[in-house]
């Protein structure tokens, strides 16, 4: 490998590894905004290591979904959160089911499966942007346990933005980005599910004075 | 090593740790006094302070023994010797034979260690409660540090901070790994948690209630608390220094020439400012954080040190 | 020359435990001649050791007694001369201090079973590290047990004493028992007893069995050992015995276990796996963690200190840990440097915790309580005391310049080179093990400024802290004795290695004493690994330069430098007692912090004398559940309740039934074996 490359593969990796601290950030954190300034730089990330990729790759639908990931993801659907918390007046603090120490120790297990199981794949890869599959794998692994540990709404659509910045990490990565229909399609799919959440969240509000998702269970009866 | 460096640079370093360390307590509360809109102290007051309080007498409670009056000597004292360990201005260290970075960490529970006895020393219940605080938030601390400090050790193959800042002075590539990334932000975190800064700790307080490091020290007059006050402004700069130097080493001069040792004081000064420049900014905009919540962010920086040394052991 | 000395130093300690027995009408006499033998018994004990181990000799020693078939087996090699030298120095220590210590006991009690049993107890330990024949290793282990158990009940009013006796009674026969499994197995491969058979043989035992000794072994000397979670007896046991006792059980005969570990990994099951040392490991800092954690809740001075002494087992088992691993990937150079960081810890704890125990001991003997809560203030009433306390205090928390820093160093330097082990996911365990010795460094600290702040210092608490006085001089001296040894050994860490290294020798087939010691160009020894050196001499004497440039500084600055003396402001009210902070206040954060652990208990009860306006009294009980305990001991021992219940059934009490059962026992074993 030539120093550029190396240099190049480093700064994506050093890239993947902030990524990753954001999402530990999302994990950590007690407040709901910390959490969506979180995702906002994790995205920009992302955008980033595209652009990277794009650049060193040359392949011109990375361009694209490059562009398209930086309207929607760094603007648009920060924003748009931001609006619905300033909405919903919901109280910033994050409620979660498990306390923070244990789900620390938790998503730190996380973190090292998913290192130790991409471990034989980036021994065959050569080294080249290694710490790229195990991060997205570890970003969508703790976007699940997000979703799966915290009450309030919110922060669901935020574990579940963060399992799809992890997929499309991973295929970025990995094989330069899926077809750029398929991409396109996700993109606006998240956008949707976002705002549909987002309303949604919006509804459970005002019909339960409160976004906690708990609430929903009186819904059975 | 001749024998005049070895006289020559163990006084320099003790002089630029022991007579910069006020000024950059000196400087962030500067920085935080305009960032408040107030004009505040001069750059110098933290020297005004020290000297004043040198030339005090100083009250001892009834109740304390010996300890207490022998822990401001005993925190001093160690914190002087871990100046002679780490690189500040050369990546050659005086005491580099003496011992390495765990030494360091050590040489600092020392201190510590004599500081939280001195608490309970008096008899009053803010000491002890500062006390039993302060070996909470460094205990949770431990492995964060000691990990991140692995982390650097293992990419380089030495546990010596000397050597540590030439590996990287002489090969940039070294630096340019994400697992160092890593370490580094959770010493960073665990540096802000050592040093009692916001928003682990908050240094400007009296109040009874929020006071860790202060509460400590609350009994402690005169002379005694000005070593004392003078141990933790160079403690942060130490440790300061160790961040700067082993994961921002350029300009360190690597010989003993007088160009590059004036070279290196430059940046040294440069860095250490930036940083300092820093910690202002995060104690200005963020608030001290309720004391469970502290072992929390620990928690992370554990998590990004643990991180760190995987990653390193699977990518490399 | 060497098995001469042996011999008598053996025999000394016997004709000590009978002197103690014969001269039952002077008590005071016959005390004194007995602790006195065992003194000088021990002085040889220590001749002997360092004479086998400088000369790095194998001593031989055969007897035929009594029965033609068994054979009388003593081997004195490196290691075992190394268990010999931690044993008899502390042995001597804990003699000297006892002459002073049993005073407490004259006249009020038997002195003379004291006596006794304490002499055939430091006998049974040197002979279970020399024994080399599984056989008189049993009876000799099971000696130790025995002795040591009716030196713990000694006190056997008090029932929580003779509870503790009996938890260690039985769980001890529970190892005891699993240790003679796993040496029939290795009987039936090596055709005797002896250990030398066992060697031979070390390659041809299938793997198989050789894991199921393994895990014999584990829980066998685990047991001894104290590791999690069998270490049940240990912090009942220990603070129940006399505290010249407690010193002995604490600082060797946990120890013996070590040995037990080492001899059988290293010599009679080679090679072994690297999972084996991956359990050992991880066994060590488990036992590390937990044992510091709920040492850190615990008042009783003693029993903190017994849970302290589970702490330090595990970190001698991550250095015994590591250097199975190394050696089972043949780095024996690393193998030999995690050998070393596990054998330093092993003495280094042997003497801080008899140190402090002894400390321990002289608070009870002044203070009548072991409560560190009644205490305080001691430091102005017990001053030679005081100090010693801290200087244990400081090396068990591994603060430089004393001893455990350096083991503690040796154990952060061979995790670190974990980096050598091929494995990733070993290489991943050594460095969580690295986190947690460091989490367990910290939290040592924190434990021992609650010991040593809240019983020493500010206001003594109550009455009987009050009224402590100084303790006897020669219960001191031997104590100073060990806090030289502290600093002796933190400075000069190269002479202590020079030992270790003969016992390396022998058992790695390593000599690394070149490449762990060197000389700087202060021409001081230093100890190196590959990672760094270190040479704690030196900087403690830059130190003391730094601390008179100070000094004279200051002296220069204010020559007349004057201390005013005032009462502590307590915002207006004189200073009290109860103003003070408390031991478990001090640890309130932790038990905060690791309450998924601890899970504590709260009860508080108000009452009023006007109801719910004037409080009269509010009753606060904080406690932590003990979830090994409940979860765990308390489930088996149920279930071994009901079944003997149930096996109640078949004793009648009727003498024809038995002799039935013993008669259809015998027509079974007639058929069976016909």
């Amino acid at each position: 490998m030539t120093e550029q490359v190396i240099v190049s593969s480093r700064t994506i990796d050093i890239l993947a590894v902030l990524m990753l601290m954001t999402t530990i950030v999302l994990v950590g954190t007690s407040r709901l905004r910390t959490s969506i300034w979180a995702y906002a730089i994790r995205s920009f990330l992302l955008t980033w290591v595209s652009g990277l990729i794009a650049y060193f790759s040359g392949i011109h639908h990375i361009f694209i979904a490059t562009g398209i990931s930086l309207a929607l993801k760094v603007i648009l659907i920060p924003g748009f959160l931001f609006y619905i918390v300033n909405k919903t007046k919901v109280k910033t603090d994050v409620e979660s089911v498990i306390n923070y120490t244990l789900s620390l120790l938790i998503s730190c297990g996380l973190i090292l499966i998913a290192y130790y199981s991409t471990q034989s794949i980036i021994k065959f890869e050569n080294d080249f942007m290694g710490h790229c599959l195990p991060v997205s794998l570890a970003i969508t692994l703790l976007g699940f346990f997000v979703m799966i540990t915290r009450k309030k709404a919110i922060t669901q659509i935020l574990g579940l933005l963060a399992m799809e910045d992890g997929l499309f990490f991973a295929a970025l990565s990995t094989s330069y980005g899926m077809p750029l229909i398929v991409e396109l399609g996700v993109f606006f799919d998240i956008l949707v599910s976002v705002i549909i959440m987002g309303i949604y969240v919006y509804r459970i509000k005002e019909t339960f004075d409160s976004i906690d998702t708990d609430s929903l269970r009186e819904l059975k009866e | 090593m001749s024998l005049t460096s070895n006289i020559i640079l163990p006084i320099l370093q003790l002089i630029v740790i022991v007579g910069l360390s006020p000024l950059v307590k000196g400087f962030i509360n500067k920085i935080e006094a305009r960032f408040q809109c107030r004009r505040g102290p001069s750059l110098f007051q933290p020297y005004y302070n020290l000297i004043k309080l040198l030339r005090k007498d100083a009250v001892v409670s009834e109740t304390a023994s010996w300890i207490f009056r022998a822990t401001p000597y005993v925190t001093f004292v160690s914190i002087l010797v871990i100046a002679l360990l780490v690189p500040v201005l050369s990546s050659c260290v005086p005491l580099n034979f003496t011992g390495d970075v765990i030494l360091i960490i050590y040489l600092f529970a020392l201190g510590r260690f004599f500081l939280a006895l001195s608490s309970l020393d008096t008899a009053s219940a803010f000491g002890g409660m500062g006390g039993s605080r302060e070996m909470m938030i460094s205990s949770m601390a431990e492995p964060a540090m000691m990990l991140s400090v692995f982390t650097v050790s293992l990419t380089v193959g030495t546990t010596n901070l000397g050597n540590i800042t030439s590996a990287f002075l002489n090969s940039s590539t070294l630096l340019l790994n994400p697992s160092l990334f890593l370490a580094f932000a959770a010493l960073c975190i665990v540096i802000i948690a050592e040093t009692g800064r916001i928003p682990i700790d908050n240094p400007f307080t009296h109040l009874e209630l929020t006071m860790v490091h202060e509460g400590m020290v609350l009994e402690f007059s005169g002379r005694y608390l000005a070593l004392i006050e003078w141990a933790s402004g160079m403690k942060l700069l130490i440790l300061l220094t160790i961040l700067v130097n082993t994961f921002l080493p350029w300009g360190v001069a690597s010989g003993l020439t007088f160009t590059g040792l004036i070279i290196s004081f430059a940046l040294y000064v440069v860095k250490i400012g930036f940083f300092a420049f820093l910690i202002a900014i995060l104690e200005s905009s963020f608030a001290k954080l309720r004391l469970f919540r502290i072992p929390n962010l620990l928690g992370t920086a554990f998590i990004l040190s643990i991180l760190a040394i995987i990653s390193l052991y699977v990518v490399g | 020359m060497v098995e001469h000395l042996f011999i008598i130093s053996i025999i000394l300690y016997l004709v000590g435990a009978l002197f103690a027995l014969c001269l039952f009408k002077w008590q005071m006499v016959g005390n004194y001649v007995s602790f006195i033998f065992a003194a000088i018994a021990s002085c040889l004990g220590i001749a002997t050791a360092a004479m086998v181990l400088f000369n790095s000799s194998t001593i031989r020693l055969d007897f035929q007694l009594f029965l033609p078939v068994i054979k009388y087996n003593f081997l004195l090699d490196p290691l075992s001369s190394y268990f010999i030298l931690a044993i008899s120095v502390i042995s001597f220590v804990a003699s000297v201090y006892s002459i002073g210590y049993t005073r407490l006991y004259v006249n009020k009690r038997d002195v003379r079973f004291l006596g006794f049993t304490y002499n055939l107890f430091l006998m049974a330990m040197i002979l279970v590290v020399s024994a080399n024949n599984a056989f008189v290793f049993m009876i000799v282990w099971e000696l130790m047990t025995l002795v040591s158990f009716f030196l713990v009940i000694f006190e056997h009013e008090n029932p929580a004493t003779r509870k503790a006796g009996l938890v260690y009674i039985v769980m001890a026969h529970i190892g005891s028992g699993l240790l003679a499994i796993a040496f029939f197995i290795l009987l039936a491969y090596a055709g005797s007893f002896s250990f030398d058979s066992f060697r031979d043989v070390a390659s041809q035992i299938p793997a198989v069995y050789k894991n199921i000794v393994f895990f014999l072994i584990i829980f066998g000397f685990g047991i001894k050992a104290g590791i999690f979670p069998l270490h049940l007896w240990l912090p009942m046991a220990h603070p129940a015995a006399p505290s010249n006792i407690s010193m002995i059980m604490s600082g060797v005969m946990i120890k013996t276990a070590i040995y037990g570990f080492i001899r059988f990994y290293f010599e009679f099951l080679t090679p072994c796996p690297p999972w084996w040392g991956v359990i050992i490991l991880i066994i060590g800092a488990t036992s590390a963690i937990l044992g510091i954690l709920y040492a850190l809740m615990e008042r009783d001075i003693k029993t903190l200190l017994a849970y302290s002494s589970v702490e330090n087992v595990g970190i001698i088992l991550i250095g015994i840990g590591m250097s199975m691993i190394f050696k089972s990937y043949n780095q024996m150079a690393l193998s030999s440097l995690a050998m070393i960081a596990g054998l330093y810890h092993l003495f280094n704890h042997a003497v801080f915790k008899c140190l402090l125990f002894g400390c321990a001991g002289n608070i009870y003997y002044s203070t009548h309580t072991k409560n560190i809560e009644e205490l305080g203030g001691l430091i102005k009433r017990m001053q030679i005391t005081a100090p010693l306390f801290l200087i244990g205090a400081l090396s068990i928390s591994a603060i430089p310049p004393l001893n455990g820093f350096i083991s503690e160093w040796f154990i952060f330097q061979s995790l670190l080179n974990g980096f050598n082990i091929p494995s990733v996911i070993i290489k991943i365990i050594t460095i969580i093990c690295g986190a947690v010795v460091a989490l367990t460094g910290a939290l040592v600290a924190t434990c021992f400024i609650k010991a040593f702040g809240i019983s020493f210092l500010a206001i003594p608490r109550t009455k009987h802290a009050e009224k402590a006085k100084e303790v006897p001089v020669i219960m001191f001296i031997s104590m100073g004795l060990l806090a030289a040894l502290c600093v002796f050994m933190g400075l000069f860490p190269a002479k202590i290695m020079m030992i270790i290294n003969h016992v390396n020798t022998q058992i790695l087939g390593m000599n690394i004493l070149k490449a762990v010691t060197s000389y700087d160009w202060l021409q001081m020894k230093i100890v190196r690994t590959n990672f760094t050196e270190l040479s704690p001499k030196s900087a403690t004497v830059f130190g003391l330069i730094l601390l008179g440039i100070t000094l004279g500084a200051l002296f220069l600055m204010r020559p007349k430098f004057i201390r005013k003396f005032y009462e502590t402001w307590t915002c207006g009210i004189a200073p009290e007692p109860r103003l003070e902070y408390t031991a478990t206040a001090f640890t309130k954060p932790f038990k905060v912090v690791f309450s998924n652990l601890y899970k504590p208990r709260l009860e508080v009860n108000t009452t009023y004398s006007v109801p719910n306006f004037f409080v009269k009294s509010i009753a606060y009980v904080g406690e932590i559940t003990p979830i090994f305990e409940k979860y765990l001991y308390n489930p088996v021992s149920n279930f071994v309740l009901r079944i003997s219940d149930k096996a109640r059934l078949i004793h009648a009490g009727n003498i024809h039934l038995y002799l039935a059962y013993i008669f259809i026992t015998l027509l079974i074993l007639i058929m069976f074996f016909r």
